[in-house]
Formats: structure tokens, C-alpha cells, sequence
């Protein structure tokens, strides 16, 4: 016989799920409009890709080196950065064939090349130019952290890139990517949920998502107005849970102990 | 000043800041700080017979900060009367640094099998927590060497997160794994030895009391080398982090000099 | 588009979606042993993944030595590299000391190198960012000198007060942005993977 557990993540999901579904069935009805603020980073990719066409140079794009499926899938949320990331490539790689601009993908990890292959062919599809791709475009460099950096560092001073995209789930290699991208003047734009590199990120590049911006990222460049309601349902969720966290505060000062009395 | 010239000037003087003090020792006093009061009082505190759990489980990459509190919070722990569980739960790499430990510490007359074990490496990361804490002898069915683990006199009462006293982990992130995973559904004691720059993280968790205690890097490694008096890495690389430390303040006051005297010239543009 | 190159990865993503999430929630044996299954098939995928990486990176470099283009030498000495510690794992095996050297003696270090360029990027980063331009890069700059301040014992010594204004930094504004963060951040996550379940989150698959 099944049993649950984790009841309270359970149902904090569920809220979510639910909240997403029917947000987005009430916009896709019309009974719901829903508007995102601008996101700069986001709006820059055009400027960014604009820089690499007038430079005639190329525009680089990573993920950086977690995430790895070898690592034991356990990587959740370094995944579900990936999948973001994917969304920012598909724009990327639109734009880089309507223009014409040569794009470089450095990878870490051997189990994404499917991933961004697939991603940057239909978006040069998208883009109107499906000739431009070729095998050298997604460059796996080694499954090792820092043989990897040291591999994309020397793609980025070779190649000299106009644009240096590093977005996704990075680790250490985010300064080093970042620092050797400015030298060789690139356009940074930069995108991490991970804290801990998010300060890096935020001191060498150009622009950067933070947080739950790259999750967003995917549905603010595809335009679509329907996925716009799981953004809503997203922000519904902060709201109710700054509620719960105010309330339990007010509670506690008045030494009530909510988390203690729902078993926490 | 041109900025590829001070960029070497910056190369330079790192390279110095870093090597003079290994080489020649300034002896610059450190002031213990909460923290890692914090963790040495938790392991101090526990009573005989206490379960602890030391999770070595970083990668080579991060040898210089966590090598010095892995043997710092060993020493400590086989002064204890404590049970010592050893495991790996995310990089395969605590491997090799639990084996060098152990090869190394003073085990103040322990047993392997009756005072401490090591169970190995297991790979899932998430999962292997997940399961660790559900259940140890179904995660791990022989210890590392091969002996069945039924047979290790130490863990027939230990099972589950419930058995555990202390969780200490020497890991690099995977913070809110470990107290969504094994702090959270048992509301152990947790004492988390990281790398500096996954502090920010760690620090919200302690505020919050989740976290008994952590040790901020290689300087968390001084700070508990000094609490044993056990002096190794830490200690000895406390005067290279102060020196470049001073000189990383020196060169952001110097950038700011250099940003308003241009602009003053520029006439404020 | 044809059913395989978009159906057919929609229905596989919801399936094993549900299937993951829900062995997470529920204590069901046959499904969590499904849940362990697929978990194995995923680390399989993943390995020959990686053969398939090196295969490709075998290729591009051996184009580039044949063609002599570019910086062909640097082709000839990563493909030796790579051929070389192939052949003494074959041949020696990966617990022989041939082994062992190559990775201790050669990668290890190589690898610390790499890392220990952070130290000198986070300087010259530090130099250029740490500007008083703006309010927010002023309360960028203020809050890095007083953790700063704060980790360096000698600074410590000359004041103690570093460390209480770096702990009050750590403690409040930093702890009350990481859990905001965090917050926002697991969220976002949770609706990105509900998304991807349902098959609209599409980015990967070209966006529409």
C-alpha cells in the first residue's frame, strides 16, 4: 500500500502545479492578462547579438560544468537551470542565424551535446538560415571542472567573441569565464541560481539573472502570452508564502511557534 | 595607470602576498569566532556512547581548504567517547582523503568496528542522502573493506538518521540538500565545514538554527587547529590570507582613487 | 515536424516526470525500484554520452591536425593526451601506479593551476568593479570590504569592530537575500519542471 511522504513539499508542489494549470488555461480563455516587467539582461540579447554582427565576430554560449547526468542525476536543480539555459540558447541561436553571426558552444558534459545540438538547429530553423550549422558549433571540452575551464578560457581568447553568454548552473569557473571574456571585450550576459556565484557574476559581467529570473527567462523570450500565467502562478506562490512568513513572525513574537505546532 | 599594467602589477604582488608568508611565518594573531566555537562545543558537549556521522566528501579541487578541517575535526573526534560513522555521500573524492585521515590521526586507542567505520563512497548524491538517513544497512550492505555490515559490532544500533547525534559535513555545496534531506526530517544537530564561498549559504541556515555550527574554510581550519592545538595547513596559511586579503583593500581604495581622479579630469563626466 | 522529433520526447519527459516525482512523495516499492531502474538507464545514457563526447572531440581535433589549421600543434598534444591515457588504462589498468601517476602527477596539479587563477581574476575583477558609481555598487563595494575585513585576522586585530559590522553584513542584509533567493529561486524551479512535464516548456524543442 502506497504512503506518502514529505506531505508538506507535496502539497506546496501541488499548490504550484495547480496554480500553473489554471493561470495558464485563464489566460489561454482570455479572462486573465498578465504582463512581465522588463528583464535587462534578457533585452540585452539583442543589443549583445546586434555587436557580435556589426564586429563580425562570434558569440559564445555555456552552461558552464554542473548538471551532469554522470554525476548521478542528483543534480536536480542544476538541471532544471539547464533546461532554462536551453530556452536562452534557442533565442540565441534564432537571432545568431538571422543574422548571420557565428555561434560557439562550449560543453562540459557529454550528455547536454543532444540537448544543444538539437536546440541550435531548430533555432537557426527558426532564424531562417538551418545551413549554418555544423559540428564544430557545440565543442565538448572535458567532463572535469577545471579541464574544462582551462579548454573554454582558450576558446574565448582565440576566438574572441563579441558576445560571452555563461548562463546557466556555474561553479568556479564563472570568474575565470567571466574575467576572460572582458579582456577580450566581450558583452557579458550572465544567469545563475546558484548564490554562490552569483556575486561573481554580478561583479564582472555586463548583466545577469538572478534567481528565479533564468527560470523565467525561457517564457519572457518565446512571447508567448499563455505561459505568462505560470509566471503569474509563480509569483502568487512568493506572495503566499511573504504572507505566511510575516504572519509566522507577528506569531512568534507573540510566542506562538507555528513551525514548531505544524512538526517542524 | 594602464589597466594591463596593473593587472600584472596585481599578478606580481599576489604571487608574493601568497608565497612570502608560507616561507616566512608572521605569526599574525586569529581570533576564534562563533561558529566554530559552536562546532568544537557540540562535538565537546556530546555524551558517551553519542553517534557522530563525518561526511568526507570533496573533490581534489578543494584539498587546500577542507584537507586541514578534515584532520582537525578527526583529531577532535577520537579524543571523544563518541561512535565515529566515516562516509561519502557526494564526490568520490572523500575516498582517498578519509583513507589518507585515518592513515594519519591519533586514534587514542579506538577500534575499527567497535569505536569507528567507514562505510565508503556512495554515488546518487541526493539519493545516496536520502538513503543513508532512511536506512544505513540497506544503502550499505558491507562497510568498505567488504565486512558485511551486520557484522560490525558498532552499527547494530545504528540504522537510521534517528540513531545520529552529530551529522558533520566536510562538503563543498549541496547545502540545502543536506538539511532538506537529512537535518530537516529528523531535526538532527548538523555542523556543515565548507568552502568560503558557499558561507553566505550556510550562515542563513545557522541564523535559523538548523545548522549548530560551521567552519568558513581554510580560515574555519586555523580556527579549529587552534582550538585542539593542533597547528597544520590552516594556521600556516592564516598569514598568506591576511596579507592578500590587505592588499585585495589596497587595490579596490586604489581603483577608487584612480575612478575620481579621471572623472575629475574629465570634468566630471 | 515529425512525431519523434517532438511528440514522442514530450510524452517520454511527462512519463518518467511523473514517474521520478511521484517515487519522491510515495514509499511504493515497485515504484520506487521503476524509479531505480530508469535512474540506471539515465547513468548508461550518460556514459556512452560521454563516449560519444570523446568520439567528437577525437574528430574535430584531427580535422584541425590534418588541415593544419589554426593552432594545430595544441590538436596534436590534447589527441596524444587523450590516446595515451586510454592506452594505459587499457593496457595497465586504472588502479595501476602508470595510471595513478598520470592523474596525480599531471591532472592534479594542472588542475590546481587552473583553480588558483581565481585568486588573481577575483583581484583584478575586485579592482575593476568595486567602483563608488552608483548607489548599488557603493553598497557592493561597502558590504565586500566588511566581510573582507572581517575574514582577515590581521584587520581583526587591529579592530575588533570589523568583525561585529562584517557579522551584522553576513547575518542580516546577506541571510535575508540568500533566503529570498532561495525562495524564489525553489520556486521558480518547481514551475519550470511542472512546465516541462506538461510539454510547454519548449525551449529545447525549438519553442513552439
Amino acid at each position: 500500500m502506497a504512503m506518502i511522504k514529505e506531505v508538506g513539499v507535496l502539497a506546496i508542489a501541488a499548490f504550484i502545479a495547480i496554480a500553473v494549470i489554471v493561470s495558464i488555461y485563464l489566460v489561454k480563455r482570455g479572462t486573465l492578462k498578465m504582463e512581465i516587467r522588463r528583464i535587462a539582461a534578457l533585452d540585452a540579447i539583442d543589443m549583445a547579438i546586434g555587436r557580435a554582427t556589426e564586429m563580425g565576430r562570434p558569440v559564445h554560449f555555456t552552461h558552464g560544468t554542473a548538471g551532469g547526468l554522470y554525476a548521478g542525476l542528483a543534480q536536480g536543480e542544476a538541471g532544471a537551470q539547464i533546461v532554462a539555459a536551453m530556452g536562452v540558447l534557442s533565442y540565441v541561436s534564432e537571432l545568431c542565424a538571422k543574422f548571420n553571426v557565428q555561434l560557439i558552444c562550449t560543453i562540459c558534459h557529454a550528455e547536454t551535446m543532444p540537448l544543444y545540438t538539437d536546440t541550435i538547429q531548430l533555432g537557426f530553423l527558426k532564424g531562417g538560415r538551418p545551413q549554418l550549422w555544423n559540428s564544430d558549433i557545440v565543442r565538448f571540452i572535458s567532463p572535469y571542472q577545471f579541464a574544462f575551464t582551462a579548454g573554454a578560457m582558450a576558446t574565448i581568447s582565440r576566438e574572441k567573441p563579441a558576445a560571452n553568454f555563461l548562463v546557466g548552473p556555474l561553479y568556479a569557473e564563472s570568474l575565470l569565464l567571466a574575467e576572460v571574456g572582458y579582456n577580450v571585450g566581450a558583452i557579458q550576459i550572465s544567469g545563475s541560481a546558484y548564490t554562490h556565484q552569483l556575486p561573481f557574476l554580478v561583479a564582472a559581467c555586463d548583466y545577469t539573472l538572478i534567481g528565479e529570473e533564468l527560470y523565467a527567462a525561457g517564457v519572457y523570450l518565446s512571447k508567448n502570452p499563455v505561459l505568462l500565467g505560470s509566471i503569474g502562478a509563480q509569483d502568487l506562490t512568493k506572495i503566499l508564502v511573504m504572507i505566511f512568513i510575516g504572519a509566522a513572525s507577528v506569531l512568534l513574537t507573540m510566542g506562538v511557534n507555528v513551525i514548531k505546532i505544524m512538526g517542524g | 595607470m594602464k589597466t594591463t599594467t596593473i593587472n600584472y602589477l596585481i599578478y606580481v604582488l599576489i604571487f608574493l602576498a601568497v608565497s612570502v608568508p608560507i616561507l616566512v611565518p608572521l605569526g599574525l594573531p586569529l581570533v576564534v569566532s562563533k561558529p566554530t566555537r559552536d562546532v568544537y562545543e557540540a562535538i565537546q558537549s556530546l555524551p558517551a556512547n553519542s553517534v557522530v556521522v563525518l561526511d568526507v566528501t570533496y573533490d581534489p579541487i578543494n584539498e587546500v581548504e577542507q584537507w586541514p578541517m578534515t584532520l582537525a575535526l578527526m583529531e577532535h573526534l577520537f579524543t571523544r567517547p563518541v561512535k565515529i560513522v566515516l562516509v561519502s555521500l557526494v564526490h568520490v573524492g572523500g575516498v582517498v582523503y578519509t583513507l589518507r585521515a585515518l592513515n594519519i590521526v591519533d586514534k587514542h586507542g579506538k577500534v575499527y568496528g567497535q569505536d569507528y567505520v567507514y562505510l565508503g563512497y556512495f554515488a546518487g548524491v541526493e539519493a545516496a542522502m536520502s538513503a543513508f538517513v532512511s536506512d544505513m544497512h540497506t544503502l550499505a550492505k558491507t562497510d568498505f573493506y567488504g565486512t558485511p555490515i551486520d557484522q560490525i559490532p558498532m552499527m547494530k544500533n545504528i540504522r537510521t538518521g534517528k540513531d545520529i547525534n552529530l551529522f558533520i559535513t566536510l562538503t563543498t555545496a549541496y547545502t540545502s540538500s543536506y538539511i532538506g534531506l537529512i537535518q530537516a526530517p529528523f531535526k538532527m544537530p548538523m555542523a556543515i565545514a565548507t568552502v568560503s564561498v558557499s558561507i553566505p549559504e550556510v550562515r542563513a541556515y545557522y541564523n535559523a538554527g538548523q545548522v549548530v555550527g560551521f567552519l568558513n574554510g581554510i580560515r574555519g581550519a586555523a580556527e579549529y587547529e587552534k582550538l585542539i592545538n593542533r597547528p597544520y595547513w590552516g594556521l600556516g596559511l592564516m598569514d598568506a590570507i591576511s596579507v592578500t586579503h590587505v592588499i585585495l583593500i589596497g587595490f579596490v581604495v586604489l581603483g577608487n582613487i584612480q575612478y575620481f581622479y579621471n572623472r575629475r579630469k574629465s570634468g566630471g563626466k | 515536424m515529425v512525431w519523434y522529433r517532438r511528440e514522442l520526447p514530450l510524452t517520454i519527459t511527462f512519463v518518467l516526470g511523473i514517474l521520478i516525482s511521484s517515487d519522491y512523495f510515495l514509499v511504493f516499492a515497485p515504484l520506487q525500484k521503476t524509479a531505480v531502474t530508469f535512474n540506471d538507464f539515465a547513468t548508461i545514457v550518460a556514459t556512452f554520452a560521454l563516449g560519444l563526447g570523446a568520439a567528437s572531440l577525437t574528430l574535430m581535433h584531427s580535422k584541425k591536425i590534418i588541415d593544419r589549421s589554426g593552432e594545430w600543434y595544441h590538436s596534436v598534444l590534447l589527441v596524444a593526451s587523450l590516446l595515451s591515457v586510454v592506452a594505459v588504462g587499457l593496457i595497465f589498468g586504472v588502479p595501476s601506479d602508470a595510471f595513478q601517476f598520470q592523474f596525480k602527477n599531471i591532472y592534479s596539479p594542472l588542475e590546481a593551476t587552473v583553480f588558483s587563477l581565481l585568486a588573481f581574476y577575483l583581484l583584478t575583477t575586485a579592482y575593476r568593479a568595486l567602483r563608488i558609481r552608483t548607489v548599488e555598487t557603493t553598497v557592493f563595494l561597502v558590504s565586500a570590504l566588511a566581510v573582507v575585513m572581517m575574514n582577515a585576522p590581521v584587520t581583526e586585530f587591529l579592530w575588533g569592530g570589523f568583525t561585529n559590522i562584517g557579522s551584522w553584513v553576513l547575518n542580516v542584509p546577506n541571510t535575508a537575500g540568500q533566503r529570498g533567493i532561495l525562495i524564489g529561486a525553489a520556486i521558480g524551479a518547481v514551475a519550470l519542471a511542472i512546465r516541462t512535464i506538461l510539454g510547454r516548456e519548449t525551449g529545447y524543442l525549438g519553442g513552439k
